[in-house]
């Protein structure tokens, strides 16, 4: 299972993304718990729902994109607390370039609907 | 919220100055037509907002400022440890006294070019807390006072390094305090246009330079020598920051015709801001000086006369800078030609 967050926003305006390939059953079993304890039914899914779900932005604050298997949540950095918080430090820390890719330019094809 | 609105000068004799068209009673004209139209018009959509009369007819200076800097200490809890008041002498620490300095200057242009009183034009106090989070590389305006991270080492050193960074954030609040732009889309990009914008001016009135001698950088000096790049961004040339292998590219469109239309970064306003921060680039070029003289008295004038609507787009706010421009200078001014100009190299409809 890929587990994929993707940080947009921020003054630097710099998307980064940190990927983390959950391959064997060791590595999905330390995952589950923390998947299982974010309410993805909860959150916005996109950026763009995300946007108008949190009424004032702070600006220059990050937005936070996270894709885990079929499942995804977009969240302001503000809202980034608890279990979501858990999922990106655990995700950061993981991925395989710890220092996050960056990606020049923000990434559009969630919003055109296609499949992951 | 019920907004009080004091006129030190009675309507009465605004509307006798606002009727006047002799030529050298212009600017006097027009400031008593912007207080009129704060007197008989209600603003109650944004609690927020304090109608600020215009210079030339305030009788009140600016107040000093009062700044305090907090130390978060690594951690993400807000403000945190109190080490800097008003007055207090240099801690030895960058961050903080770089943020105080920083304070200092952004309320100095702001009074001494614009006669405002601090991000609300009532002497607010004026708050910055510094080593937010761990390796946290980003700085915000949280709504009531600046954040700073320390950068990750990597690419961003600590953010306070950047005096049009710290301009920009304080900037936010200015908005925040005045027109409202929405934080997103077009909106959005003037949001952060206007915080470039007055951001750069802060460096600019620092270094005391014209507008040939100015950078026209945002936050110049923040990469690690690593980075293949000179700052965030350029309002002189958006699209040519950076360009590093590990970074990308600069993103920024320079003109309408590469405009990005994308769902990311509340609609791309970090991105889209290269547009009207060109514009401002292109005002100040053409007519050499001081930028926070003429240009920002325009730009400052457009977003605080109560005209700009939140979710003001290009166009409309471009249009607003036209007629800011008519109101201080005159219709057949160099400024007025200038800002046409501007507009129209930038490609958005006037």
């Amino acid at each position: 299972m890929k587990i994929k967050v993707e940080r947009t926003g921020g003054i630097a305006a710099m998307t980064r993304v940190w990927t983390v390939d959950a391959r064997t059953d060791s590595d999905l079993s330390q995952w589950q718990p923390i998947l299982e304890a974010c309410p993805w039914d909860a959150v916005p899914s996109t950026p763009r729902a995300a946007a108008a779900a949190f009424e004032a932005p702070q600006p220059d604050r990050f937005i936070y994109s996270i894709t885990a298997g079929q499942r995804r949540a977009a969240l302001p950095e503000q809202a980034l607390t608890g279990p979501w918080r858990i999922l990106v430090d655990t995700a950061r820390a993981a991925s395989e370039q710890s220092a996050g890719a960056f990606r020049p330019g923000p990434d559009d094809d969630a919003e055109a609907g296609s499949p992951s | 919220m019920h907004v009080q609105f004091c006129s030190i000068v009675p309507p009465y004799l605004l509307r006798r100055l606002a009727q006047q068209d002799a030529p050298g009673f212009s600017s006097a004209a027009s400031a008593a037509r912007k207080a009129l139209g704060h007197v008989e018009s209600f603003q109650a959509t944004r609690a927020q907002a304090v109608p600020v009369l215009p210079p030339g007819l305030r009788q009140v200076k600016p107040g000093p400022v009062s700044r305090t800097i907090y130390d978060a200490g690594g951690e993400e809890t807000l403000p945190g440890r109190l080490v800097r008041d008003e007055g207090g002498k240099a801690t030895g620490d960058a961050a903080a006294d770089e943020a105080y300095d920083g304070l200092g200057n952004t309320h100095r242009l702001y009074a001494d070019a614009f006669g405002r009183d601090s991000v609300d034009g009532r002497g607010l106090k004026l708050d910055a807390t510094v080593h937010f989070g761990k390796l946290y590389d980003n700085a915000f305006w949280n709504g009531s006072q600046m954040v700073f991270g320390d950068g990750d080492g990597d690419v961003f050193q600590r953010f306070t390094k950047s005096v049009s960074v710290i301009g920009h954030e304080l900037a936010h609040g200015v908005t925040q305090y005045s027109a409202g732009l929405a934080y997103r889309n077009q909106a959005g990009a003037l949001n952060e246009s206007m915080s470039d914008v007055f951001g750069a001016l802060v460096e600019q009135f620092v270094k005391n330079q014209s507008a040939a001698e100015a950078s026209w950088l945002i936050g110049e000096g923040l990469f690690t020598p690593k980075v293949q790049g000179l700052a965030l961004r350029s309002m002189k040339a958006p699209g040519t920051a950076y360009d590093d292998d590990v970074l990308g590219k600069d993103p920024q469109p320079d003109s309408m015709d590469s405009y990005v239309r994308t769902s990311a970064d509340n609609g791309g306003v970090h991105i889209n801001s290269g547009i009207p921060n060109r514009a401002f680039f292109l005002v100040a070029d053409a007519l050499g000086g001081f930028a926070w003289e003429a240009p920002g008295r325009i730009w400052y004038e457009t977003l605080t006369n109560g005209s700009l609507p939140a979710a003001a787009t290009f166009t409309v706010f471009a249009r607003a800078t036209v007629r800011a421009a008519a109101d201080l200078f005159g219709a057949a001014s160099p400024e007025h030609d200038a800002v046409r100009a501007a507009w129209e190299t930038v490609k958005v409809k006037v």
